[in-house]
Formats: C-alpha cells, sequence, structure tokens
C-alpha cells in the first residue's frame, strides 16, 4: 500500500470523528428534551479489498448507522400506564372538586344547616306563640335549603365545566392526530430521520394520556392509530373525533368516518377523556340523584306534616317547602280517598318525567293483580318529551297491599319511588276504573326552597281549637330528624353516606394515583436507562473522540513526515 | 443499570415534591387543628364526625329546652310557694274568725282580709313566664282566671322534649288548683269542690266572714276546706319539685353525653400536633438532605475536570 494510503486512512478518522462528535453534541444539547432518545454512532472498519500475504488491512474508519437508542416494549408499557395515570390524576383533581361540596369538617356545611333547620323546630315547640322563633324558623330553612340547591347547583356547574373542557381535550386530541399524520409522511420519506421518530413517539404518547389509542407500524413506516377497532389514522388519512351532547344529555364521543360518525365512547377506558366522561356522566349524577332525593324527602316529609297542622291564624294545609313533586287526578275518582309519596329516592336526571297510575278491574298488558282483589294496577312512564307513554314492566314495579287498616291501602314502587295509594278495595272495585299521574321536579335539590313567607302560618298547632299553646305538631316535624324515612336512615345518616361515599371515592382515586405514578416513574426509569442522556457518559465520550481526532491528525502529520524524508531521500 | 442524568432530576423532584406535600398536610392539620379536613383523609371518621355534629347540636338544644323548662317549674314552685304562704294566713284567719270571741263586725274585718288574699291568689293563677300564662293550657295568651274567678282557659298539657325521647311537662292547668269554669258564688255555698280548688275554698272563707248570720258549722268547714285545698297544693307542689329534680338530672346527663361526645369528636377530629410537630421536623430533616446531595452531585460533573 502506497504511504498515501496513509493520508485516506487519517482523513476518514478525522471526518468520522466530527461526525461522532456532533453526535455527542447532539445528544447533550438534548439532554433535557422530553421524548428524546440518545443517539450513538456505530463505527466500523472500511475493508481495503486487497488481499496482501499477511491478511487484509483496512482503508479507514466509518459510520455503519447512527443508532437511536429506544425499547419500543418499554415505550408501549409507558404509553399504557401513562395514559392510566392521566386518568386517575385527572379524576382525583375532579372527584376533590366534587369533596369540596360535601366537606363537613367545617362547621358550614350542610348537616349543620339541617340540624339548625330542625332545632328551630324545637324552638317552635318551646315557644309555639313566639314570633321571633318561628321567624328564626323560616330563617333556617332558608338557609337550609339555600345550602342543599348551591350544592346541586355546583355539582351541576362542575358537569358544564367538564363538557367544556372535554370539548377542548378533543381539539388536542385531533391537533395530535394531524401532528402525527405529519410525522408519519415526513418519516415515510425519509425513514433515517431519528429526531422525527422521537417526536412521532411523543405525540402518540400525549395522544395516550387523552384517551388510550392502540397503534401499529405498517410497512410504510407509518403509524396507524385506532380506538377499539376504529381507526383514527390510517393509510394518510386522519379521521377526526368530536364531541357532543347525545339526547340522554350524556356527552357521546365519536369518530368521523367517511361511512359515518362511529360512537366511540364506551371504548374510551383511560385517559383524561375517560376520568371527564366517568365524573360527568356517571359519579356527579349520582350524587346530585342522592341529593335530589334527600331534598324531596325531606321537603315531602315536612310539607305533609306541616299541611296537617295549624299556623296561629289557623290556617291550615299550607306546604312549608315549594312542592318537589306533584300529584294530580286526571279522571276524577272519588275511590281513591289519597296518595303520597312514602319515599323517592332515585329518578332520571332527565326527567321531568311523568308517571300515570292506572287501575281496572279487568287487568290487561302491564297490569298486575293486587292480591286476589281483582283489582289490577299498571304505572306507565311518559318520554322526556312528555308525547308518548310506554309502561313499566311488572317486573319492574312492586305491588304490596295491606287491608288491615281502614281504609285500606298498597304501595306500588318503581325507578326508586314509592307511592303509597289510599282507597278501600270495595271502593275500588265498584269504581272499575281509576288513574292519576305523578311528576317529580327533576333538579329537586336545586330547587328547593321554602314557600312559606309568614310565620303566623307555620303551623305548630295540631288543632285550631288549640291555638296559640298548642305545640304537639311542632314536635313531630322537629322529631323527624331522628326518623328513619330516608330509605330506611336518618337524614343524618343518609347525608353521611354521601360524604363517606365521596371521601372513600376520592381516597381510593388517590391512593390509585400515587401507585401509577410510582410506577410511571419507575417506568420512565427504564426508559431513561435506555433512551436517557448521561452528562458523564457523554463527557467520556467526547474526550474519546477528542484523542481520536487528535490520533488522526497527528497520524496525517507522520504520513507528513514519511513523505518528507522519501522525498528528500530521492532528491539527492 | 445505566444511571443518566435526568434520572436524577426525577428523583430529586419525585422526593421534593413528596417531602413537600407532606409538611403542607401536617402544616394544615396544625393549622386547623383538625386531623380529618376533606372526607378522603378519613372516610369513616368523616361519616362519624357527621353523627357526633348532629348528636352534640341536638344535645345544645335540649339544654335550650331544659333553661326554657327550668324558667317554667321554677316560676311555677315559687308561685305555689307564695300561694302555700297565703293558704297559711287564710288558715290562721278562719281559726280567728271561727272562735268564739269574734263578733259579725269583726269577723267582716277579717273578710276584707280574706279578700285581698283572695285577690292574691287570682293574680298567682294569672301568673306569666314571658308573655305565656302557666297555668292557662294551650291558651297560653289568655288569663285562666277571669274576672268572676272561674277558670277560663284550656287544660291541656304543653310538653316539650328535653332529651331523646323524654319530654316533661311545662304548665299545670289551673283547673287542677285554682278553680273549675264555674263563676265563684257571692253566698255561701256548702260544695264538696271546696276543698279542691283553692280560689272556692278561699271564697267559701270570705262569703262565710262577712255574713252576719254565719253559722258555726260553715265557719268550721271553712277551716276544713283550707286544709282540703293544702293537701292539694302541697301535692302539686310535689310533683313540680320532682320535675324540676327530673330537669336537673337530664340536665346532668346531656352535660356527661356533651362530655362524651366532644371527646368522641375529639378523637376523630382533632389533631395530634406534638406528633404532626414531628413529622414536620423529620420531613425538613430529609428535605435538607436531599437538597444538599442534589446540589453537591449535579455541580460536579465530568466536564468540570476537562480542560
Amino acid at each position: 500500500m502506497a504511504i498515501s494510503g496513509l493520508f485516506d486512512i487519517g482523513k476518514t478518522a478525522l471526518l468520522t470523528t466530527r461526525k461522532a462528535l456532533d453526535t455527542v453534541g447532539n445528544n447533550i444539547a438534548n439532554a433535557s428534551t422530553p421524548g428524546y432518545s440518545r443517539q450513538e454512532v456505530v463505527l466500523e472498519n472500511i475493508p481495503s479489498g486487497i488481499f496482501s500475504r499477511t491478511g487484509l488491512t483496512g482503508r479507514g474508519v466509518r459510520i455503519s448507522e447512527v443508532q437511536r437508542m429506544y425499547s419500543s416494549f418499554v415505550s408501549l408499557q409507558m404509553r399504557n400506564e401513562s395514559s392510566l395515570q392521566s386518568y386517575y390524576e385527572k379524576y382525583n383533581s375532579l372527584i376533590t372538586q366534587l369533596e369540596d361540596v360535601f366537606n363537613e369538617s367545617s362547621d358550614y356545611g350542610i348537616s349543620p344547616s339541617i340540624n339548625s333547620f330542625f332545632n328551630a323546630w324545637d324552638e317552635v315547640a318551646q315557644y309555639p306563640d313566639g314570633y321571633a322563633q318561628r321567624a328564626q324558623l323560616l330563617q333556617q330553612a332558608e338557609t337550609m335549603t339555600v345550602r342543599i340547591s348551591q350544592a346541586a347547583d355546583t355539582l351541576s356547574g362542575q358537569r358544564s365545566e367538564i363538557l367544556k373542557s372535554t370539548t377542548d381535550l378533543i381539539k388536542k386530541a385531533n391537533t395530535y392526530l394531524h401532528q402525527l399524520y405529519d410525522l408519519n409522511e415526513k418519516i415515510a420519506a425519509s425513514p433515517g430521520a431519528l429526531d422525527l421518530k422521537d417526536q412521532r413517539d411523543y405525540t402518540l404518547e400525549q395522544l395516550n394520556k387523552i384517551l388510550n389509542v392502540t397503534s401499529y407500524e405498517d410497512n410504510s413506516g407509518r403509524y396507524a392509530v385506532l380506538i377499539g377497532g376504529t381507526p383514527l389514522l390510517d393509510g394518510g388519512k386522519v379521521y377526526e373525533l368530536k364531541v357532543e351532547l347525545a339526547g340522554t344529555g350524556y356527552m357521546q364521543v365519536s369518530a368521523e368516518l367517511p361511512t359515518g360518525d362511529v360512537d366511540i365512547t364506551n371504548t374510551v377506558t383511560n385517559g383524561e377523556l375517560k376520568a371527564n366522561l366517568q365524573m360527568r356522566d356517571n359519579v356527579i349524577p349520582d350524587y346530585l340523584n342522592k341529593l335530589n332525593a334527600m331534598a324531596i324527602n325531606i321537603a315531602d316529609q315536612v310539607n305533609y306534616y306541616h299541611r296537617q297542622g295549624y299556623g296561629l291564624d289557623s290556617s291550615t294545609g299550607n306546604n312549608f317547602f315549594n312542592n318537589l313533586s306533584n300529584i294530580t287526578d286526571s279522571s276524577v275518582s272519588g275511590a281513591l280517598s289519597s296518595v303520597t309519596i312514602a319515599s323517592s329516592v332515585t329518578y332520571g336526571l332527565h326527567a321531568g318525567k311523568i308517571y300515570q297510575i292506572d287501575y281496572n278491574t279487568t287487568g290487561g298488558a302491564g297490569y298486575q293483580q293486587e292480591g286476589a282483589s281483582g283489582i289490577y294496577w299498571r304505572v306507565r312512564e311518559s318520554s322526556d318529551d312528555g308525547t308518548t307513554w310506554t309502561a313499566i314492566s311488572t317486573g319492574s314495579v312492586t305491588l304490596s297491599a295491606d287491608t288491615a287498616t281502614t281504609p285500606d291501602y298498597r304501595t306500588l314502587s318503581f325507578n326508586g319511588i314509592q307511592i303509597r295509594v289510599d282507597g278501600d278495595q270495595a271502593d275500588l272495585l265498584t269504581d272499575t276504573s281509576g288513574s292519576f299521574d305523578l311528576s317529580i321536579s327533576m333538579n329537586a335539590a336545586s330547587q328547593m326552597s321554602v314557600s312559606l313567607t309568614d310565620p303566623n302560618k307555620i303551623a305548630a298547632a295540631a288543632s285550631s281549637a288549640m291555638l296559640p299553646g298548642d305545640n304537639t305538631n311542632a314536635k313531630t316535624v322537629a322529631a323527624l330528624l331522628d326518623q328513619a324515612f330516608m330509605e330506611g336512615s336518618t337524614i343524618t345518616d343518609f347525608y353521611a353516606a354521601i360524604v363517606s361515599s365521596v371521601g372513600a371515592d376520592s381516597s381510593a382515586s388517590e391512593g390509585n394515583l400515587k401507585f401509577q405514578t410510582a410506577l410511571v416513574k419507575e417506568l420512565e426509569t427504564r426508559r431513561q436507562e435506555v433512551s436517557g442522556v448521561s452528562l458523564d457518559e457523554e463527557a467520556a465520550k467526547l474526550l474519546n473522540y477528542q484523542r481520536s481526532y487528535e490520533a488522526a491528525a497527528k497520524m496525517i502529520t507522520v504520513a507528513d513526515e514519511l513523505f518528507q524524508t522519501l522525498i528528500a531521500m530521492t532528491g539527492r | 443499570m445505566r444511571i443518566t442524568t435526568r434520572m436524577f432530576y426525577d428523583n430529586f423532584l419525585a422526593g421534593m415534591n413528596s417531602n413537600m406535600q407532606a409538611i403542607v398536610e401536617a402544616s394544615e392539620q396544625i393549622s386547623s387543628g383538625k386531623r380529618v379536613n376533606r372526607p378522603s383523609d378519613d372516610p369513616l371518621a368523616m361519616s362519624r364526625i357527621v353523627g357526633y355534629k348532629k348528636e352534640t347540636s341536638q344535645i345544645t338544644q335540649h339544654k335550650r329546652a331544659i333553661n326554657t323548662a327550668k324558667d317554667s317549674l321554677e316560676t311555677m314552685d315559687s308561685t305555689l310557694t307564695t300561694l302555700s304562704s297565703v293558704l297559711s294566713r287564710a288558715k290562721e284567719l278562719a281559726i280567728k274568725g271561727a272562735s268564739g270571741t269574734e263578733t259579725a263586725q269583726t269577723r267582716a274585718i277579717i273578710a276584707q282580709e280574706v279578700d285581698v288574699l283572695l285577690q292574691e291568689a287570682v293574680s298567682l293563677a294569672n301568673t306569666k313566664v314571658g308573655s305565656r300564662y302557666i297555668f292557662s293550657g294551650y291558651q297560653s295568651t289568655t288569663a285562666p282566671v277571669d274576672s268572676t274567678g272561674a277558670f277560663a282557659a284550656d287544660s291541656n298539657i304543653v310538653k316539650i322534649n328535653i332529651g331523646e325521647n323524654i319530654d316533661i311537662s311545662l304548665n299545670m292547668p289551673a283547673s287542677e288548683l285554682f278553680n273549675d269554669a264555674t263563676a265563684l258564688p257571692s253566698t255561701i255555698d256548702t260544695n264538696p269542690d271546696n276543698s279542691r280548688y283553692i280560689l272556692k275554698a278561699l271564697n267559701f272563707l270570705k262569703q262565710s266572714l262577712s255574713d252576719p248570720n254565719v253559722t258555726t258549722q260553715d265557719l268550721q268547714n271553712s277551716i276544713g276546706y283550707i286544709d282540703g285545698v293544702n293537701d292539694v297544693l302541697s301535692q302539686k307542689m310535689g310533683e313540680v319539685g320532682a320535675k324540676l329534680n327530673k330537669v336537673a338530672d337530664i340536665a346532668d346527663f346531656l352535660d356527661d353525653r356533651q362530655f362524651n361526645v366532644t371527646k368522641y369528636l375529639s378523637n376523630d377530629q382533632s389533631a395530634d400536633v406534638a406528633s404532626l410537630v414531628t413529622q414536620i421536623a423529620q420531613r425538613q430533616t430529609s428535605l435538607e438532605g436531599l437538597r444538599q446531595v442534589t446540589t453537591e452531585f449535579l455541580s460536579v460533573n465530568l466536564f468540570s475536570f476537562l480542560r
């Protein structure tokens, strides 16, 4: 081999080392870039192709490839787990807000206002003729209804906030999808673009934090993105997501496929979007319903007893709270003496629903017989707009009759509502048919208010002949605080159960979040192990390549000196 | 295992965050004095706290009711005591009137004093607590004894709750002690009711003493009647005394109960400040260590030694 070959070898060494130093420099520059994968040059010998007796010698060094230090398995796990983590993170922040509504650690929550309300009744029982006590009772009632309706309003407000944030989230998801599309195209055009691959993985991870998508790399190096089998990004096409309110009032997330929108709401199982869906359309309605049930039961019970009593002005039959349920006799029927709501626990959030309850002596579809009496009952519910009626199947209506008292009564339970219908069986049989409507105001809790304005109308007395000192009715109402009229528990217990259930939910989500965060941190460590930049390591490499560069330069000097020697020799 | 620079940052951040969080939580508990500051801190304790608070508020309310009951019963007690001295004086006068030394004229003078006693008894029957008559049943704004001396109210008993399922009557209808619904007669009227009703007994004495043609038997009877109503009065005084005892007992019980419930509430709710302060100190130590190690470690790397 000629001496000039040494120059070549030196030159390749200089160029390659320069390139390697570039990589080190880039690694150092991106030490803190999220999603960046460390790059490493792989050097190889350039074979000379000249065979000598002593064997092959090389012609220098070259870069065989620049490697992206990346573990696709860790990345996949990271995507899944961080999707779950962002679900818990969002869920936890939302439930914390919910918790504030039911926070009873202070002395100004809902429960103290309920206590004060019933205490005020007790105060009226002590001074049935006292104006101050009565005025105080109205004041306390006002405070209680405000607390309860404020809580309900906050919950409803939170639902609309979540809807807004979901709209933003969907916009963000669509932006990520378009970014992925762009990156896909660039990577397909130049498969060696390592930085772009990093960016694409990072974007995919961000998308996963919003909703749990699956992805695979197709033959052309493009990522296809799917959610539960529905494509969002496929073969160079983006199918955008959108969110809207379905007829039920719940959020519906769909993908806009060319063949039409596909509802993907139920396939979202993780990510921030799931937390929003879960909280807005599942958790909050549940607590709102409980709050509504509490409001309606307190109002119904207090009203029921209040109507029987007499005010200082001898007035009777007044409601204390505004009526949250309404019973109308649509076809006049003298056989039914009274209908009362025994308890109502849950009802549809979107109701304004009307129930029609009717009886006859012949039966028919949807009717069931009251014991062996020959009287048949049926319960129908209206559609949301109140135009069509659907019978509730007999399996979902529990009917039990009591003939031991006068008048006979029967209780009908359906959709969490229990009503008691009074009327002698014999009368009903003679009457042959009848019906009445029952409606329960939706958002009872937020509509709860005191309808009484005149303290003198507070019915403390059980009889108009016993005014003004009779306190028996006030005592009965005051005693409601200890009566188990809410699903078999007292108001305090019922409310305490709501509070501890919110607390347990929040505490569990906090625990889940901590666990998941630790898991993601562990995965991040593992990813860092493979992909992360160690400055010490880069410094060592820097030194290494610097020395190589120096050595290569030295080699060129040596080659030059060799030439000099040769030229000097021949020139003599 | 490869160690990278990011790992240190991440670990430092996570460690600092968890320590800071613990310090924030502990200092929140110290500043609020409460261990449970939101339902998730201890869901079960929170639901017990709701229950205890309800009980505390009920106890406070029952104590207010006890004060109302005490007001009424103590007034009634002192009214009856005054009434008892009225009757003693009446008996002295009755004995004096029945003695043979008195003439119709002197008896008429005694009758005047008896009339004063009768008026006093009527005004005692019309005793009020605040704006309420205590002897007039539910008709708390109507004077129980009218100008004719007849009972003009009703005989209902006003009861209030002073404990869970414990009630006590606040009043006593005048018809049990003073008079029934008939007006006081203006003549000598021998009637067995005279030994049941104080006003009737006093009126009989007054009528007997003021009637010049009174018989010795009537004068003797008037002493018997006064003894009779005195028995009724002592019985009533005994009842009121028993009620006052009951009220005092319940008040003691409520004090005990309140003490206990407050203790339970405090067990569930109050922060253990001493242990919290220790916790904070511990966290601060580890935080300090973390800061020192991290800053020292991160301030030096291989680059510092290259030149």
